[in-house]
């Protein structure tokens, strides 16, 4: 039996992984799976949860949870494909035509 | 174990259906239609939406009615945010349709995305579960990125999509943590389902709970992200200059609204009896959005920019109605209607107003002249007085003076926040829309005192018949809402009927 | 027996994931997270959420991950292993990551008004499992999400062949 407290306690320590990972890299693909990370601890939480309580919404939003994360990677990846077409920038804090 | 079919009433969907079976008739029509031809796309996804814009009317007046077990909910407030945002849309394809042809991103696939779009905004507008309402919002959001990333060849546009996009994204986790909180504690994510728990018998411990705390802190943080509130919006600026202008004034209009719509009804709905901490939360937001919206659109040269700047500072008069609608009695939150219908009047104002300031900026665009710095407008309002007429009256309805539809919207804001006795919010509103009008201003003076420049191009606006219509309609619209309010604030004040 | 596993996992989970977030290579980081995804998967086994585990493996390791190589791959990322790995303000990034893991633990460790313990109402062996419960709420009950779930699929799919493809005349 794996207490409620177990699951809660690894899911804050992926989100906080993953908020790192967000805040402190330059790459930007990098920073987009900081992100897969941020999403990947929001499910365990719902599945501890949703064992915990016996009820199947957790597992269920889970997934959309997963769907979600798979057509973000597709539109960032592409975004990211059409930023490399004609020059290489990688890093997030080269995209920098926009400064105030 | 046996599959029980729920009951579900297609026919209160129907805005919904209607809306996907046009976007796959756009996306057939669209293999069949040249190169050339693709702003039919564009007038076929037009007539769509209205026809659709007269469907979701049709669902007024007929009380609260939730269906597909109760993910999905048609009342009032939603069919007002409906008609508004189909409207907003019709209005944004019909200014895009020469636009995209300037800017050469006149794909099928514009129209397609801007309805996908939209199809998440009625969905988060009707969204009665947090499931569906984050479904909602991220096929709102993922549309978005795309949309704002559309100039293909344009490197601006591609920064300012995946700016735009990695924020969007750490956002939705950061909301979406808070979400799984809220359904840890309360064991439900149906929105009438959490407010149940909360006021159940375990329900001021749970309340009280640190964690609660924190989910509705997570909450608020991806809300304000998604709406730009300072300290959320490093992204909003970026994002916005560097859109299609186009989708600019559909963001700043189409997406703000239904993402207040999901806001109030999350926060109404569901967490009315931990009213206190979250309101608290939104008036600090509502207060910094304003001060700082409206200084740091002072400093721009960029008119577009400066649009996306004051755009922050009106998200933050919005938030100061959500907030005004909470009154605290003994420590019991009621809520009173006043603010909500003052929000939704004020979108509507809004609507009319700053997707007019865009299209104005549209008119000035050409194949080599983009025409969005404050300097490109030097001279204009002499040289073409009726263009500079027009901007004149969306200056002044964005600063809130009369005879606009800004200053009926402003009025009734402040209003009710004087009514909640939000005394400092309304105080410090006022002062801060006083700043705005200093730098609305000096765009009227630019265009009316300064002479142009040897060397800046003649102005030579667009002559599309579509966007010279649309603009015509938005002016008449901003004074017709500002001189003639009574019907919209009635129609308001019945948005929220059944809600609150 | 589960909690020994469980350990396990985590400390998989969480060591792959620290050393994602710190590769130069983002090939590494990929192969890292996929790893990730894997313990990630025991975790969900241990939960009772079989359906999800396997759908983390399939899905998630074997589709979005393949999905980001295939786009690493389209990209040079052989100069970016070369340049600065960190922001300047790194240090601040962090000590915000810290101060969010230890506000996160306050609040986790304090909070008293967690659910009661409630098993599913399927033990191993009997029948319904948990694929055929979760088969049979996500298509009545939950209907409405689903279908607007693979409206966003749609969109998303159409937006990513737009952005990614290198012309749009035919």
């Amino acid at each position: 039996m794996v207490p409620l407290s177990h699951y809660l306690a690894l899911g804050a320590i992926m989100f906080v992984i993953g908020v790192a990972g967000v805040l402190m890299r330059r790459n930007a693909i990098i920073i987009l799976m900081s992100i897969e990370l941020m999403l990947n601890a929001v499910n365990i939480t719902f599945v501890g949860f949703a064992r915990q309580l016996g009820d199947l919404t957790g597992q269920v939003f889970a997934i959309f949870v997963i769907t979600v994360a798979a057509a973000e990677a597709a539109v960032g990846l592409a975004i990211l494909i059409a930023l490399n077409r004609d020059r290489t920038i990688l890093n997030v804090d080269e995209v920098n035509l926009l400064k105030w | 174990m046996p599959v029980v079919i729920p009951d579900i009433a297609l026919s209160l969907a129907a805005t919904e259906i209607g809306l996907v079976i046009l976007i796959c008739a756009v996306i057939v029509a669209d293999m069949f239609t040249s190169m050339e031809n693709k702003s039919l796309m564009g007038a076929f996804s037009f007539f769509g939406v209205v026809v659709l814009g007269f469907v979701a009317l049709s669902g007024w007046g007929g009380g609260v009615r939730t269906t597909f077990s109760g993910f999905y909910v048609l009342d009032n407030l939603s069919v007002f945010v409906k008609v508004v945002i189909l409207a907003a849309t019709g209005f944004t394809i019909l200014l895009s349709l020469q636009y995209a042809k300037i800017e050469r991103f006149n794909h099928g696939e514009y129209y397609v995305m801007i309805l996908f779009a939209v199809f998440g905004m009625l969905v988060m507008a009707s969204g009665n579960d947090l499931v569906s309402f984050y479904l909602g919002l991220e096929t709102m959001s993922i549309s978005s990125y795309v949309l704002v990333s559309f100039i293909r060849h344009d490197p601006l546009s591609r920064e300012a999509g995946l700016k735009y996009f990695l924020m969007g994204a750490f956002a939705s986790g950061l909301l979406l943590y808070g979400i799984a909180l809220v359904y840890g504690l309360t064991g439900t994510t149906s929105l009438l389902g959490i407010a149940k728990t909360l006021g159940g018998a375990n329900g001021a411990a749970i309340g009280a709970d640190p964690v609660m705390v924190l989910a509705l802190i997570l909450i608020v943080a991806g809300f304000g992200f998604k709406l730009a509130f300072v300290p959320f919006h490093m992204w909003l600026p970026d994002a916005y200059t560097g859109a299609p202008t186009s989708i600019t004034a559909f963001m700043s209009v189409a997406v703000k609204m239904a993402t207040v719509a999901a806001l109030m009804r999350v926060f109404f709905i569901a967490f009315p009896s931990v009213a206190g901490k979250w309101n608290l939360l939104l008036w600090l937001l509502a207060v910094l959005s304003m001060v700082w919206g409206n200084f740091a659109a002072i400093a721009q040269t960029s008119l577009k920019r400066m649009l996306a700047y004051s755009s922050i500072a009106h998200a933050g008069y919005v938030l100061m109605g959500v907030v005004a609608t909470s009154s605290f009695v003994d420590g019991k939150v009621v809520f009173l209607p006043l603010g909500v219908s003052a929000v939704l009047f004020y979108l509507l104002a809004y609507m009319v107003t700053n997707l007019g300031a865009f299209g104005m900026l549209i008119l000035l665009c050409r194949e080599d002249y983009r025409g969005d710095n404050i300097e490109d407008w030097r001279g204009v309002g002499r040289a073409h007085p009726w263009a500079g007429l027009a901007f004149l009256i969306f200056f002044l309805s964005l600063a809130g003076l009369p005879p606009t539809a800004g200053f009926v919207g402003k009025l009734f804001l402040f209003g009710a926040a004087i009514q909640n006795e939000y005394y400092w919010l309304a105080v410090i509103g006022i002062l801060s829309s006083a700043v705005s009008a200093y730098y609305y201003f000096r765009v009227v003076m630019v265009m009316y005192m300064e002479t142009r420049a040897e060397s800046q191009p003649v102005v030579e606006f667009s002559k599309a018949p579509s966007l010279l219509a649309v603009l015509v309609i938005l002016v008449v619209a901003t004074l017709f809402l500002g001189i003639f309010p009574g019907g919209f604030i009635e129609a308001a004040r019945g948005s929220i009927a059944g809600f609150i | 027996m589960e909690l020994p596993f469980f350990y396990l996992f985590s400390v998989g989970i969480i060591g792959a994931s620290i050393l994602m977030v710190t590769r130069a290579n983002v090939i590494h980081a990929a192969l890292l997270l996929v790893l990730t995804f894997f313990f990630l998967s025991g975790v969900y086994v241990l939960a009772g959420a079989e359906f999800l585990a396997v759908v983390q493996i399939l899905l998630y390791a074997g589709g979005i991950m393949v999905l980001y190589l295939f786009s690493i791959m389209l990209m040079s990322v052989d100069v970016a292993v070369r340049l600065r790995q960190f922001h300047r303000q790194t240090i601040f990034a962090m000590a915000t990551a810290v101060l969010l893991a230890l506000e996160i633990w306050m609040v986790l460790s304090r909070g008293t008004s967690y659910p009661a313990f409630k098993s599913f109402g399927w033990g191993i062996g009997a029948t319904p499992g948990n694929v055929e419960a979760l088969g049979s709420v996500l298509y009545t009950q939950f209907l409405f999400p689903f279908e607007v779930a693979s409206v966003l699929l749609l969109a998303a799919m159409i937006g990513a062949i737009v952005l990614a493809k290198r012309t749009i005349d035919r």
